[in-house]
């Protein structure tokens, strides 16, 4: 059975976007978090990334508002438009998070490394942006492709 | 919306019952030990049982890469992975009975944000199972790159659809049974209920057994 893609380009480059945070997070999880958090270089370099992804995040989060959220996405329909109201708001919070964890990061000692409790919330920010762009990648497809009719397990859930 | 065939006169025995027992919601088991086993909101907790039980597999399958992984488990890992998400998909009945039935006598009695709020979650909700879905059927025709993708979709689904049915269990069943207060009207609830189906042969109750309302 040919399994169709998503075909409009919106939809397109916000995966590419998606994927893109996937993979900074994966490299700052790979090689930052695990090296020597209490090294004041590992500050250093949690500090810069944490600069360059918000830049990334912010340019993301207004991509999706604006090419698609806000742009006809889901427009003729208003539990839709709730859906992604409600994810635009995630944005705000998003990003006004990722701004208290960087000032906190800000406020370590220079000689310090990364707090070991600042390490566990940046864990959890980037598990719940994670699951913020798995429900967009689900509303994307969900639009594009409208439900479809599955076939109905015979044992029931 | 997602079409069903619904399962609307299965038996149901007391082993069968005590699959459904409530230990993942507290709370939700005193109410449910509350109820008739034939009263519209018993089949729901009892069908958020089911779920859970569901999701708790599905953590099991995607918190666990290497089942991925290794060859020799692979396929069978993600042929149950597939068989989750149509099961999680085919509970769409206990939607259309909340969303048909329960909300509106609820919205009929001025209670009009809780209902709001769980129909909303129901379509975001509808949206991950089918895209849970999409993504393991791809999965199994060879696409190797969206095992992190489909995890955090699994991951998402669980964390919502777990917080959706404590609420549920809560605030929103306890909510409707205190201001609807007349077997009369359950009785009525629950034939609309049969009308639409169930989605749990081992939970649903058979049409003509008792009315039974508290």
């Amino acid at each position: 059975m040919a399994i169709p893609e998503l075909c409009f380009p919106f939809a397109r480059e916000l995966q590419e976007q998606h994927d893109a945070l996937r993979a900074a997070v994966r490299w700052f999880q790979a090689e930052v978090e695990p090296a020597q958090p209490a090294l004041a270089a590992e500050r250093v370099n949690a500090r810069e990334f944490l600069r360059v992804f918000r830049e990334q995040l912010t340019q993301h989060f207004r991509f999706e508002e604006l090419s698609g959220f806000e742009g006809g996405v889901g427009a003729h329909d208003p539990e839709i438009q709730r859906w992604t109201q409600e994810l635009i708001r995630q944005h705000r919070a998003f990003e006004e998070h990722l701004d208290a964890l960087s000032a906190r990061l800000d406020a370590t000692a220079l000689d310090a490394g990364i707090p070991a409790v600042l390490l566990t919330e940046l864990g959890a920010f980037f598990g719940a942006l994670r699951r913020h762009d798995a429900e967009e990648n689900a509303l994307i497809l969900w639009i594009s492709r409208g439900p479809t009719d599955f076939a109905r397990d015979t044992d029931g859930p | 919306m997602t079409s069903s065939a619904a399962h609307t006169s299965p038996d149901r025995s007391a082993n069968q019952r005590s699959a459904c027992q409530h230990v993942g919601q507290p709370g939700s088991g005193a109410l449910r030990a509350s109820l008739s086993d034939e009263h519209p909101l018993a089949t729901l907790l009892d069908e958020h049982q089911v779920i859970l039980s569901h999701l708790t597999r599905l953590a099991e399958l995607t918190l666990a890469p290497a089942l991925v992984t290794a060859p020799a488990v692979r396929r069978a890992v993600l042929e149950e992975l597939l068989r989750l998400a149509t099961k999680l998909i085919g509970v769409e009945p206990h939607h259309q009975r909340e969303e048909q039935v329960l909300f509106p006598a609820l919205e009929e009695r001025g209670i009009h944000g809780p209902p709001e709020a769980m129909a909303a979650e129901h379509v975001r909700l509808r949206a991950l199972k089918h895209a849970l879905h999409d993504q393991a059927r791809r999965l199994l025709a060879g696409g190797e790159n969206l095992w992190p993708e489909t995890c955090a979709t699994a991951e998402t689904l669980i964390e919502m659809l777990r917080a959706h049915i404590a609420k549920e269990d809560g605030v929103l069943y306890p909510l409707a049974l205190r201001v609807i207060r007349e077997a009369s009207v359950w009785a009525e609830l629950r034939r609309r209920c049969d009308a639409i189906g169930y989605c749990c042969p081992r939970v649903a109750v058979a049409a003509d057994q008792g009315d039974g309302y508290p």
